[in-house]
């Protein structure tokens, strides 16, 4: 099922995915697991702002803003 | 007989009500913010005695904690939580070294993601009470929770709360009341470090729990997804809904206010005017009508301004919009080395920058703190609005009042731009360059505002606006009477002092009045509007308003004191300069030592007068 594994900051508006892994260690990486952002996890992208802003997500019935180059060290597959 | 002390400490993730939990508990009323990581700092309150039917057994101490997102404290505020958990006898001595009994308290939405901080607790040997608030969201959402169900399978008492209508609030009493779970001995097994595999395991538990105890998720459903959200947060729409809610509140600050302090400024005239005409000639006279009534008529003039500006903040905050704001502005905020998060501090710093810098905390990133709180001071925060204020008054006409608003929001946007620059320079400093945490935050749910709170929150920081800078007001106006009445009012002490000082400002165009009001205004900016008034009111005969009075004032060779360029020259200055001694205490207490404070005021102070002779200069050539 894992066979498309992208970036969470290429994926399209009201995408529905699954977190497949999340890259590296560090507090940004350590913040986001921590807020369930866990491998297996469905992650739904609702918005993405304009010039580059974050990315609005829905994960775990949270909704979370998420700045771009912190999205990609996110994978995900659908 | 005393009796014996017991501590509760109420921890769980971000604006899950906590505070609005405490307040409940406790009787008291401290501010609740629909925004994450609006408590920076612990409260503490005793239990209510009505709360318990049975006599009491203990002096019980509830404690407020700010929200943690896991047992490792990143943030200040995290780390303030945390040390409540394992050191709660640092806030004072006489109670035990951890907290006698834990509430968690999780929002009853979002308990796919925060009850994987309960997991957390256990495994570090702590069993909380659970408390699970945002009872009446759910029902509005037609979702339900067996609690019963959930009580057995997580082994602790659990209750279910609407902060609202105080519904829960009587089952939590008596838990916490007769539950002290956590024997005064014991240690905690604090986490050091994030465990990934752990938390893996422990989401995977929350969601087998979830689906036993009744709460659908609903991220894979699509029914809640059309909200405002959608507007607010929308690409391109988001970000005139955010230029158009900015501008507006700076807009309406100086529109609504306008009537409200024409009506003050004419009380005050008939309250000299009546003095005048009741009080015989003399002393008594003049003391009360140039003094004391001029001297607190011209601070309380600002104040439907300021009042203006506390509602609205007040009503961004309780709506949620403001992560919605942290959210559009990281991307711009990033070229200047911030983030969203330092947004609310930023704002906050437009009412108060000792609150303001407080609230950085809630900033992951130290660097980005130290960063945010050097440049909170240069926000037009609440003292320096009474003196915008008055000098768009000085330069306006009577027919042009309407531009008011627009010249405000001018200097708010002046400002920002200069905080801006600051911050972008100070990225090319070690100390503030720490980056290694991005931009990740929970968006709370938008709700509509609770017009009540709001406005009880505006009464008593309005209040407190007064109060904080009046007796200062008063004391430096009273003394300024007597050394520009005295000896007399053609040769007079202050009047001394102004021409001895008239080297210093005279490159700014300013004239010894003026010279001496901004050296009083270094006592607490407001004093500068009072001082003013003061100055002009003992020297003219007329009985005309403040304002008008002011804009009449003549030096001493008759030209006009206030020309475009000097008051352009004046804003320049107050926009810039650092002239308020509690926020340099504040500041030294938030950066941890005296030396970036004292670099910071020196500094602004500086570049103060260097740019405010610039820009009187410079508009001498174009506008005269
Ligand atoms: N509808 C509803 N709203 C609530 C309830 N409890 C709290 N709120 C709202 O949720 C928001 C956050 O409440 P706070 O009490 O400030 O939350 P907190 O946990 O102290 O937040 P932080 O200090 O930021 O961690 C506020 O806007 C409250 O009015 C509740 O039971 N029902
Ligand atoms: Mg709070």
């Amino acid at each position: 099922m894992s066979n498309h594994i992208r970036l969470l900051s290429d994926i399209h508006s009201d995408e529905q995915v699954e977190i497949y892994s999340i890259e590296g260690e560090g507090p940004t990486q350590h913040r986001v697991i921590e807020m369930g952002c866990t491998p297996g996890t469905p992650i739904r992208l609702i918005q993405k702002q304009a010039f580059g802003g974050p990315i609005i997500a829905m994960i775990r019935d949270a909704k979370i803003a998420i700045r771009k180059s912190d999205a990609q060290l996110i994978k995900v597959c659908s | 007989m005393s009796l014996k002390q017991k501590t509760i400490l109420l921890l769980g993730p971000q604006n899950t009500g906590k505070t609005s939990l405490f307040n409940h508990l406790t009787n008291s009323r401290f501010q609740t913010v629909n925004y994450p990581g609006s408590t920076v700092e612990c409260a503490i309150g005793s239990l209510s005695k009505k709360s318990t039917e049975s006599p009491q057994k203990y002096n019980i101490q509830v404690i407020d904690s700010p929200g943690i997102t896991s047992l490792i404290g990143r943030s200040e505020d995290e780390k303030i939580a945390i040390s409540c958990l394992t050191n709660m006898s640092k806030i004072n001595k006489t109670y035990d070294k951890n907290p006698n009994s834990v509430v968690l308290v999780l929002d009853s939405t979002q308990l796919a993601c925060q009850l994987a901080l309960f997991k957390q607790l256990i495994h570090a040997g702590i069993r909380p009470i659970v408390a699970i608030t945002m009872k009446d969201v759910l029902q509005k959402r037609g979702l339900s929770i067996n609690e019963q169900l959930l009580k057995k399978e997580l082994g602790v008492p659990v209750i279910l709360i609407n902060n609202r209508n105080k519904d829960g609030i009587d089952d939590l009493l008596t838990s916490v009341s007769t539950d002290f779970a956590i024997p005064s001995s014991s240690t905690f097994n604090m986490p050091t470090s994030t465990n990934v595999s752990q938390l893996s395991l422990d989401f995977k538990w929350v969601e087998s729990l979830i689906s036993k105890i009744g709460v659908k998720s609903t991220s894979s459903e699509k029914k809640y997804s059309w909200d405002l959200d959608t507007i607010l947060l929308h690409p391109i729409l988001g970000l005139f809904v955010f230029g158009g809610i900015m501008t507006t509140l700076f807009w309406a600050i100086f529109s609504l206010a306008t009537p409200l302090m024409d009506g003050i400024d004419s009380m005050f005239t008939w309250l000299i005017t009546l003095t005048n005409s009741y009080v015989p000639e003399g002393i008594i006279q003049t003391i009360l009508s140039d003094g004391v009534i001029t001297s607190i008529g011209a601070s309380l003039i600002f104040v439907p301004q300021v009042a203006f500006l506390f509602f609205l903040i007040g009503l961004l905050e309780s709506s949620g919009y403001l992560a919605r704001g942290a959210a559009l502005v990281d991307k711009p905020l990033s070229k200047i080395g911030l983030t969203g998060r330092s947004f609310v501090p930023l704002l906050s710093g437009n009412a108060c920058a000792i609150p303001a810098m407080t609230a950085a905390r809630s900033i992951p990133n130290k660097g980005e703190r130290l960063a945010t709180i050097f440049i909170i001071p240069l926000m037009v925060c609440s003292a320096r609005l009474p003196v915008f204020g008055l000098f768009i008054l000085l330069v306006l006409s009577d027919k042009s009042k309407a531009l008011g608003g627009l010249m405000l929001t001018g200097i708010y946007l002046l400002s920002l731009l200069i905080a801006a620059v600051v911050a972008r320079l100070l990225t090319k400093f070690k100390t503030f360059q720490d980056k290694s945490e991005g931009f990740v935050m929970a968006l709370p749910r938008l709700s509509m505002p609770i017009f009540k709170q709001v406005f009880i929150q505006t009464f008593y920081q309005t209040k407190k606006f007064i109060t904080g800078a009046g007796p200062t007001i008063f004391v430096v106006g009273m003394g300024l009477w007597f050394m520009s009445s005295f000896p007399n009012s053609d040769h007079s002490f202050a009047k001394m002092i102004g021409q001895w000082m008239d080297p210093i400002w005279a490159p700014m165009g300013v004239d010894w009045q003026v010279g001496v009001a901004i050296l009083l205004s270094f006592a607490a900016r407001e004093v500068f509007v009072s001082a003013l008034a003061i100055i002009f009111a003992v020297q003219q005969e007329s009985q005309s308003g403040i304002f008008h009075s002011l804009s009449q004032a003549v030096t001493s060779d008759g030209a006009p004191v206030f020309t475009l360029p000097v008051v352009l020259g004046l804003i320049i200055f107050f926009m810039i300069s650092m002239q308020c001694l509690p926020t340099l205490a504040v500041a030294k207490k938030e950066m941890g030592g005296w030396k970036l404070p004292v670099i910071m005021t020196i500094s602004y102070i500086g570049l103060a007068y260097v740019l405010a002779i610039i820009t009187y200069q410079v508009s001498l050539l174009f506008l005269a």
